[in-house]
């Protein structure tokens, strides 16, 4: 079965963003983007809140793309994007990333966020989770790991260090 | 000489429990097998909140079990709190209170040339730093969320940002993460 992938960049105190919205304290560097760049090799599917696609949509850009993947944006709320590389998925969450599960295809990739990952994880749907743990305290924000209904068990599979100071740690979720 | 905030936190970035239980930490691995017992060989005096304090006051059967006698530490304690607390038979233990600099002088006083220890909670750490006197946090980052709980330390640290020192993986419950604090005066309340 496929496996799903939620990976994101976080600080130390597991915010994805400030209080704002604002991801200013993001770090960049080769070593990420090469990293980055084998994790799209195993991906074809893409799957994205709301609240972490409306920012792009706002900003007036297209949805950052790669060819062969798809990228599918789960709302209730928003009608159909203007953009055509990406799809609006009404259902829940948790159902349609089930049935894309069972569907051929290579692995599945959560980008955020932390609202979306919440009831997958709940269902545990999600298989692996990649953090590049920021070398900042944020002290408040948007949280990456919401409340639970029941706490996530996790196996550190890896932890590398990059030379811009993050750490990119790799868990597998025990179910 | 230095002053290290040593701790395990969650990943979602909790040191304990609302209701201030680590029960979720021993499953996670051995403490012998994290960097430990060479950090504590290294430390000469130590500080604690009550929230931590009364944490060792409870498990004292526990904390007996793996060490031999009710208190773990032969260092010197400073306890902050505000409140009046039992003292523990033949521990070296004071109860203190308000600005942690002139505590902090009596620290480094007594732990000579070893390192000052801030065994916790968050907060307390933050004082430390907000006096410019935190040098080192070391965090052992445990596989698992807890959804809500007491933050690992809640300020402010981005710019500059810290500096990461090394990073150890200890089996597959501990990711340990060790960094620099920036000593740039006032950052922190940007």
């Amino acid at each position: 079965m496929r496996k799903v992938t939620f990976r994101v960049a976080n600080s130390l105190d597991n915010y994805i963003a400030r209080t704002d919205g604002a991801v200013d304290w993001i770090l960049g560097g080769e070593e990420a983007a090469s990293a980055m760049a084998d994790f799209w090799k195993t991906i074809d599917t893409v799957v994205i809140g709301r609240k972490t696609y409306e920012p792009v949509l706002k900003s007036g850009t297209s949805f950052p793309t790669y060819p062969g993947v798809k990228n599918y944006v789960l709302s209730r709320t928003l009608k159909e994007s203007p953009d055509q590389n990406v799809e609006i998925i009404r259902e829940d969450a948790a159902e349609f990333v089930r049935k894309l599960k069972t569907e051929g295809g290579k692995d599945i990739f959560i980008m955020g966020g932390g609202l979306l990952a919440k009831p997958l994880f709940e269902a545990n749907l999600i298989d692996e989770v990649g953090v590049n743990i920021h070398p900042v305290l944020l002290g408040s924000g948007i949280p990456l790991f919401h409340e639970m209904s029941h706490p996530v068990d996790l196996e550190l599979i890896e932890c590398k260090s990059l030379k811009n100071g993050c750490v990119l740690v790799t868990y597998r979720v025990k179910k | 000489m230095k002053t290290q905030y040593y701790t395990a936190t969650s990943l979602d970035g909790f040191i304990a429990t609302e209701d201030d239980s680590l029960d979720w930490l021993f499953p996670l691995g051995d403490l012998n097998e994290t960097g430990y017992p060479a950090f504590i060989e290294a430390v000469g005096a130590l500080a604690m909140g009550s929230a931590t304090y009364e944490w060792i006051l409870r498990h004292a059967d526990k904390v007996a079990a793996q060490t031999g006698m009710p208190w773990p530490y032969s260092q010197p304690a400073w306890i902050f709190s505000s409140r009046i607390l039992p003292q523990v038979a033949g521990a070296d233990i004071r109860f203190v209170r308000g600005d942690v600099r002139p505590l902090h002088a009596a620290m480094r006083e007594t732990a000579g040339s070893k390192n000052i220890w801030i065994v916790g909670g968050g907060d307390l750490a933050g004082q430390f730093y907000d006096a410019g006197l935190l040098d080192e946090i070391i965090v052992q980052v445990g596989s698992v969320t807890l959804g809500r709980g007491k933050p690992l330390f809640p300020r402010r640290v981005t710019n500059p940002p810290l500096r990461l020192v090394s990073v150890r993986q200890i089996g597959s419950g501990f990711a340990e993460l060790r960094y620099e604090v920036p000593v740039a005066g006032g950052a922190h309340a940007a």
